[in-house]
């Protein structure tokens, strides 16, 4: 098989790898024997094989599918067939068993017909003739296990199954797993749209209908969720990648030899198309793929926990997966990993391995991935395990699946991962699958709406699907208007900042729209449309206000259709609009009103979008214009602080700015010579005191600095050179000059703080202790003033009364002051009058 | 010193003009009740002399003693801000809207902390404090609605002097609460007269016609008259009567952008000129004087018919600038709406030819 002689076919080398990996399959599943009556020899590459994947998918779907246990216990039945074949007819059970397998297959393979391959049409025409005849005799339901009418037997068999399981276990199984009861659904959905297909009699459809509405318990989602690797809507080549890597493990896990590398690098060499990603295919010295972790990444809806699903299943193993759901806490997380990865041993070498899924692991907490990590590169010390005392080696393939990618946590996980990106499924052929689910459901719809859906929703298939549910249960049929009008299926997505921008400086090139063939009508649905999607768009991206800043700032560089200004001014106006708006939403916290402000943005739209596909830059020159102003005012601020009070009262920050900054640069740089201050005349002397004087007033000074060039320069410190530089020439002091007025500033600062040192020091009062008393000034006059003594005539009679008494005059007033042993503390005033 | 420091009048004797208005302002200090006053006028009109004449003529020399300090505050948000003032014994001069949208806080503090605390020295001429705000009509509603209130409750222990350029952005609650006092800007002449007898003190001999130009070019802002005669002065001495007067950088540069605007009406010119209000917008040149010396620029050049629309639409967008946030948005859709109501008339006038 994997010897094709031509490996340029491309298409058929793709099935060859397929075909190889289905057909290891069934041997490993144990059921050979229904194989060898059926296969027929290979002629035709896509029937054989959708058989082959049915075939093995029945024994999943009706026993795997329900949960691992269910097939564990049927394995062993299986083994025993396989030991002894002889006993086939007695083993009732398994004869049942096989007869159902083989009505599932026949009723899967005629569907699959329909949908993929019209080949083998003369096999099909048989098992539909019989597919029919089966149909009639179902209703009936109650011949249970006696007969061996295969249609009585089985569908009687799944009905009970799901009456019992609606009533009691299902519920407590996990959401995304099929039960046997949606999965009978689902095989009564197919023979339907069979009968509907094949023959023309409307009243089975009639029938089917009340049949449907009991379904509608089971969403759509899980109901046509794939289920075969074939079914896979995404990615053909992620699909296969993923797959090898899966297989890449056989030589660890069953010890087989992986056959794919010989194809694979053929393959690669040869084409070009289905290379987006070389994997490594070399195996360690455990066997091992050179990658033991797969990374799932992707957007939401497309598929990616799907198809880890199938491919894990197809690649023959059990599925353990472990999502935001389950607890993920480090111990939780140890555990679930040891107990998936290390049960090798116990677990029969017939049963199916484990195969481990991380869904949703970007949420998980980081310990958990770290520790993750660690066990993927091999814990070094496991003394638990009693004889093993080596290193453990995992022998299990992890898958891993992620929304983003670049989250954080993830990023060491990266490094050791094979990273599948998810790329976007097609918008045909998700529409393609889409179609044919309605076809079964009978739900009235065409191809190009289905088409509409699928872009309107992104190629989301989680949300086209239930949107069709939606319909459906709404009993109406989906139209283009409905898909086209209604807001449904859009999801609250975050579009980057740059695509937001883009959408509103471009026109998307208006899609044929068979609805409105007339031209008018045409261009204003356009419009219309055009309105919503922006609307849309600006709403939900919801930072409004680096949104219009953008736009301010890109317009006015662009291309524009209309260059009139009165367009200009009206878009400008919106601009003033929403300005006022959103800072009365923030000063006021009325947030009510942040609803006005996405209809700017339309305004704009229609002002500005071209065809064409604009460059757009990130808006910077608004945040610059706020940087320097922020830099502009410190250097204000900064001039301020240090300004003398006496002159700062006088001067706010306006008036600085406006009327006194752009005059003082001019007064304090007047022309002097570069000559020795010695040298200057008076005039010029004087004119430099001036500026001195001016400068430590507005507390400016020259700074040495050293250019880059190693120049040595002097600035202004602070540089309010900086503030004025509208383009104006400005003189410019020599270097010698401004060395000299820093100078003088220093000296005249020096001498400044000097004088005022001395004036303090005469003002400040002496220490109490060094302090001398000092004699009040006494009024001398009045003391003096000569007693006029009369004699007895009234004449004035000269005493000469100084001499006589001797009293203290002012002059010679003696202190005394005691001094001996420095005692400060007695202090007094005493005359000699006193001692004496 | 510069001259405009140097000969700045000290007391109401020494004050050049506005003579009646300083023998009231002096009366009323002269009565023991003093009310809250609200000084406003244009820049360079003398507002801040006036205001400190007043507390001179209250206080007595000791308000000369200034000394600068820190004050810090917290607000609610526990954010702390800090704030440059001026006092004296007997005064504390503040510019709350240093602090930008925590004006509010500064306000309440300052007036409460001065308010409670009583005058300590018993010598003191009055039994009050005044406290001076610089700058109100840039305090935001908050703060203004915070301080009506506080002017009442705190009249015992201090006094509010306001200064402002303009009263329109006050509240009315405030402006009624207080006497307001108008200092109109000088007239040329009075300019003139005090450039000659300031130049005399220096020892400068300013020749007439000089200095009437010089008065001319100040736009009757005193402040900036002293400043171009002294850089005249450094420019070229001794005086010529022709003398290039040198000229606001600022000034000349919306002179620049309103020529690029009437020279050509494009995009292209709106792209030029939102770079340059850029330019200005980043030099802290208030956009409301932006817009005053633009428009005074365009109407030079404008028809008669089209200036009551273009009047209409600047007041229009300076007003809603002072709600708005983003002066640029207003700034540029005042420039284009010019250029659209430029160009029609253009158009019109054209099309009849």
């Amino acid at each position: 098989m994997s010897d094709y002689p031509n490996p340029d076919e491309e298409f058929e080398l793709m099935y060859a790898d397929e075909l190889e990996l289905l057909q290891e399959d069934p041997q490993y599943n144990a059921t050979p024997e229904e194989i060898a009556p059926k296969e027929p020899p290979l002629q035709n590459e896509s029937t054989p094989q959708t058989q082959s994947t049915s075939n093995k998918r029945n024994v999943e779907e009706l026993f795997g599918d329900i949960s691992d246990l269910d097939f564990a216990q049927f394995e062993p039945e299986a083994k025993k067939t396989k030991l002894k074949p002889s006993k086939e007819d007695e083993l009732k059970e398994l004869m049942e068993h096989i007869l159902l397998l083989r009505k599932l297959n026949k009723e899967k393979a005629n569907v699959l017909s329909i949908n993929t391959s019209i080949s083998s049409r003369a096999r099909n025409a048989d098992r539909d003739s019989r597919n029919i005849s089966r149909r009639v005799p179902k209703y009936p339901y109650i011949t249970v296990r006696r007969s061996d009418g295969e249609d009585l037997y089985v569908r009687f068999h799944s009905e009970e199954y799901e009456r019992e399981e609606v009533l009691s276990v299902v519920k407590e199984s996990k959401v995304g797993h099929d039960v046997l009861g949606s999965e009978k659904q689902r095989i009564w959905n197919e023979a339907q749209t069979l009968l509907n297909k094949l023959s023309t009699e409307s009243s089975e459809m009639e029938l089917s209908e009340p049949q449907d509405f009991g379904s509608d318990r089971d969403l759509w989602l899980d109901l046509y969720r794939p289920k075969r690797y074939i079914e896979l809507l995404s990615d053909e080549s992620t699909n296969r990648t993923m797959l090898k890597w899966l297989k890449l493990w056989d030589k660890v896990v069953f010890n087989r030899r992986p056959k794919i590398k010989p194809t694979l690098k053929q393959y690669d060499k040869n084409t070009s198309k289905f290379r987006p990603f070389e994997l490594n295919t070399d195996l360690d010295e455990h066997d091992r793929p050179f990658y033991k972790v797969a990374l799932l990444c992707g957007p939401p809806g497309l598929g990616k926990t799907t198809l880890a699903h199938v491919a894990a299943k197809h690649a023959g193993y059990n599925i353990v997966e472990i999502n935001a759901s389950d607890d993920r806490s480090t111990e939780a997380f140890k555990t679930s990993l040891e107990n998936a990865t290390q049960m090798k041993s116990l677990v029969d070498t017939e049963n199916r391995p484990n195969c481990l899924i991380f869904d949703e692991i970007d949420g998980a907490p980081k310990a958990s991935i770290e520790y993750l990590i660690k066990f993927v590169n091999g814990i070094k010390n496991k003394p638990k395990k009693g004889g093993k005392s080596k290193q453990f080696i995992l022998r299990r393939p992890i898958i891993c699946i992620c929304n983003d990618v670049y989250a954080p946590a993830l990023r060491s996980l990266r490094q050791i991962s094979l990273v599948l990106h998810f790329p976007r499924t097609s918008s045909a052929k998700l529409a393609e699958r889409l179609t044919s689910i309605c076809r079964r459901e009978g739900l009235k719809t065409d191809l190009s709406t289905m088409m509409a859906l699928a872009e309107k929703t992104n190629n989301d298939i989680r949300s086209c699907l239930s949107m069709m549910h939606f319909f459906k249960s709404e009993k109406k049929a989906v139209t283009l208007s409905d898909v086209l009008r209604g807001s449904f299926g859009q999801k609250d997505m975050q579009k980057g900042l740059f695509a937001v921008w883009q959408d509103i400086f471009q026109i998307l090139r208006p899609k044929f729209n068979p609805l409105y063939q007339e031209k008018d009508a045409s261009k204003k649905q356009n419009e219309a449309n055009r309105t919503t999607k922006i609307f849309q768009t600006i709403s939900s991206f919801g930072d409004y206000e680096r949104v219009a800043q953008g736009v301010h700032e890109n317009f006015i560089s662009l291309k524009l259709r209309d260059s009139t200004l009165e367009g200009l001014s009206k878009a400008m106006d919106w601009f003033v609009f929403n300005d006022l708006i959103s800072h009365q939403i923030h000063t006021t916290q009325n947030y009510s009103l942040s609803s006005y402000l996405p209809y700017g943005f339309i305004v704009w739209h229609f002002l500005f979008a071209t065809t064409q596909a604009q460059k757009l830059n990130l808006p910077s020159a608004g945040f610059e214009m706020k940087q320097n102003q922020v830099r502009r005012s410190a250097i204000v601020a900064e001039m301020l602080k240090g300004m003398r009070p006496t002159i700062k009262t006088y001067c706010n920050k306006s008036s600085l700015l406006l009327d006194i900054l752009p005059f003082l640069l001019k007064i304090i740089s007047p022309n002097f010579r570069p000559v020795n201050l010695h040298l200057y005349t008076k005039e010029e002397k004087d004119a430099m005191t001036r500026v001195v004087n001016v400068m430590i007033d507005y507390n400016l000074n020259y700074v040495q600095e050293r250019r880059q060039d190693g120049v040595y320069v002097f600035n202004l410190e602070p540089d309010v050179e900086e503030l004025f530089q509208f383009s104006c020439k400005k003189r410019q002091l020599s270097y010698s000059n401004k060395q000299l007025i820093a100078r003088e500033i220093e000296l005249e600062k020096m001498r400044r703080t000097e004088a005022s040192k001395i004036d303090k020091e005469s003002i400040k009062q002496k220490p109490n202790h060094l302090q001398r008393l000092q004699a009040n000034a006494v009024k001398v006059a009045k003391t003096i003033k000569p007693a006029v003594t009369k004699d007895f005539f009234g004449r004035i009679v000269s005493t000469p009364t100084i001499s006589v008494k001797g009293g203290p005059s002012p002059s010679n007033r003696i202190w005394y002051q005691y001094k001996e042993g420095h005692n400060n503390a007695v202090r007094k005033p005493i005359k000699i009058a006193d001692l004496l | 010193m510069l001259l405009a420091d140097k000969y700045r009048p000290k007391d109401f004797a020494n004050l050049d003009y506005h003579k009646e208005q300083a023998t009231n302002l002096k009366n009323l200090t002269k009565d023991g009740e003093f009310p809250h006053l609200l000084v406003y006028g244009p820049l360079g009109a003398g507002k801040k002399t006036r205001i400190t004449c007043i507390l001179r003529e209250l206080f007595g020399p000791g308000v000369e003693r200034l000394k600068m300090e820190t004050m810090n505050f917290t607000t609610p948000s526990n954010k702390k801000l800090e704030i440059m003032t001026i006092s004296s014994n007997y005064h504390i001069e503040v510019n709350p809207s240093d602090v930008g949208i925590y004006d509010r806080v500064v306000i309440m503090d300052i007036i409460k902390n001065v308010a409670q605390s009583q005058q300590l020295n018993v010598n003191a001429a009055r039994e009050f404090k005044v406290v001076i705000l610089t700058d109100v009509d840039n305090l935001t509603k908050d703060a203004q609605h915070a301080l009506r209130r506080t002017m009442e409750k705190y009249i015992a222990n201090c006094r509010i002097i306001m200064c402002a350029t303009s009263i329109s952005r006050v509240i009315p609650a405030i402006s009624s609460r207080c006497l307001c006092i108008r200092v109109p800007a000088p007239e040329e002449s009075v300019i003139v007269d005090i450039l000659q007898s300031t130049c005399k003190k220096e020892d400068i001999s300013l020749p007439p016609v000089l200095a009437k130009r010089i008065a001319q070019a100040s736009n009757r802002n005193l402040r900036r008259a002293l400043l171009i005669c002294e850089t005249c002065k450094v420019e070229q001495y001794p005086f010529s009567d022709d003398q290039k007067i040198p000229e606001l950088d600022w000034e000349v540069f919306i002179k620049k952008m309103a020529g690029k605007i009437l020279e050509n009406q494009s995009i292209e010119t709106l792209s030029n000129v939102r770079k340059d209000l850029y330019e200005l917008l980043s030099n802290d040149i208030p956009a409301g004087v932006i817009f005053e010396t633009l428009l005074r620029e365009l109407l030079r050049k404008s028809d008669v018919s089209i200036r009551e629309t273009v009047i209409k639409e600047a007041a229009e967008h300076e007003h809603r600038l002072v709600q708005g946030n983003k002066q640029i948005f207003h700034l540029e859709s005042f420039v284009a709406k010019f250029m659209y109501v430029y160009q029609t008339f253009m158009q019109e006038m054209f099309g009849d030819f």
